[in-house]
């Protein structure tokens, strides 16, 4: 506030100016990104896939790129695909990617389906996006086509009940026959 | 899984200032001002997309800054940019959605000249029949992203 007043009070003497700037460079940042399209037939619902990703700096100064998800129209997706339910289903490690000069780095792409049959005979699809962090005014990114087919069956998850409970059980079972087993052998026999 | 192929894409030159502005007043750059070229080494077509955002003070982002029209009409403390591909009929609003730059797809050396055109803010305040932006003479930014994915 007390900025703002303090402009506008030496502004009032000024013709207002506003500029869109920035020093003038040669072209935006030169990067690649491969594969350009990725596609994942017959993932199970309760699956999990992964695959690289490879982005290659052709500058000669070092280089940081996002990774982020964005759900295309259904004008910009391939014939029969439909929009992926839930971009939280993807991750990127790492999801910030510096890329020295001259040189590429890779990041890897996890793929997992929840395991639920509503997912199965599915055919989506979902962009994933490289973008430079540091922009000028013109900025460059690329998309990466991912077509995630899903199988007919839901692979069956770990069931950490079972996990849990059968070895609790043999212990609890163990207890019981060791106690018994042993108090009456131990107990004094009667006249 | 499969996957396949490569692209990338320059755009040149990477930064470009309008100069000096006025509240409510067009600027426009030459139709071949600005150029976006598929490299030779890509192994597919592609199709392109332009975004725009909001512009702000440079010295201060957080205190100043004019919202990007989504209907080509200015206001106060909100601009509108355009682009034209050269040889192209008429101007193409660029807005914070996806719209598509070209309306084909691009293959590799494929090249397309465009020029930007801006609409500065309604005054923020009037005094003696001239407008002013409150920020007075100070350095706006703004970006213009270029997308490219696999035709």
């Amino acid at each position: 506030m007390v900025r703002q007043s303090k402009h506008l009070a030496w502004l009032a003497l000024v013709l207002l100016i506003a500029v869109i700037l920035g020093p003038a460079t040669v072209q935006a940042q030169s990067f690649s990104v491969s594969p350009v399209e990725i596609e994942i037939d017959n993932l199970s619902p309760g699956g999990v896939t992964q695959f690289n990703l490879t982005i290659h700096n052709r500058e000669d100064v070092n280089h940081v790129f996002a990774l982020t998800t964005y759900n295309p129209g259904k004008s910009e997706r391939r014939e029969g695909r439909v929009e992926f339910p839930d971009d939280s289903w993807i991750s990127f490690s790492p999801q910030s990617v510096e890329v020295k000069a001259n040189s590429e780095a890779r990041t890897e792409v996890t793929v997992t389906v929840p395991p639920n049959q509503k997912w199965t005979g599915k055919d989506w699809e979902i962009w994933l996006r490289v973008a430079p962090e540091e922009r000028e005014f013109l900025v460059v990114n690329y998309y990466i086509r991912l077509l995630v087919s899903t199988g007919e069956e839901v692979e069956a998850g770990t069931n950490v009940g079972l996990v849990v409970g059968i070895p609790v059980g043999i212990l609890l079972l163990g207890c019981v026959v060791y106690y018994f087993y042993f108090r009456r052998k131990a107990k004094p026999e009667h006249p | 899984m499969t996957g396949a192929n490569e692209f990338s894409i320059s755009l040149t030159p990477a930064n470009w200032s309008f100069g000096t502005v006025t509240p409510n007043t067009v600027n426009t750059t030459d139709l071949t001002q600005f150029n976006l070229t598929v490299d030779s080494t890509s192994t597919c077509a592609i199709n392109t997309y332009i975004t725009g955002e909001d512009a702000v003070w440079a010295d201060d982002p957080g205190a100043y800054n004019w919202t990007l029209s989504s209907n080509e009409q200015n206001d106060i403390k909100v601009y509108v940019l355009w682009f034209k591909p050269d040889g192209g009929e008429s101007y193409i609003p660029i807005t914070k959605g996806q719209t598509s730059f070209y309306s084909g797809t691009l293959g590799p050396g494929d090249s397309k000249q465009f020029g930007l055109k801006l609409l500065t803010p309604q005054p923020d305040f009037t005094r003696g029949g001239t407008g002013y932006f409150s920020v007075g003479s100070a350095i706006v930014q703004t970006h213009v992203t270029i997308s490219a994915v696999a035709a």
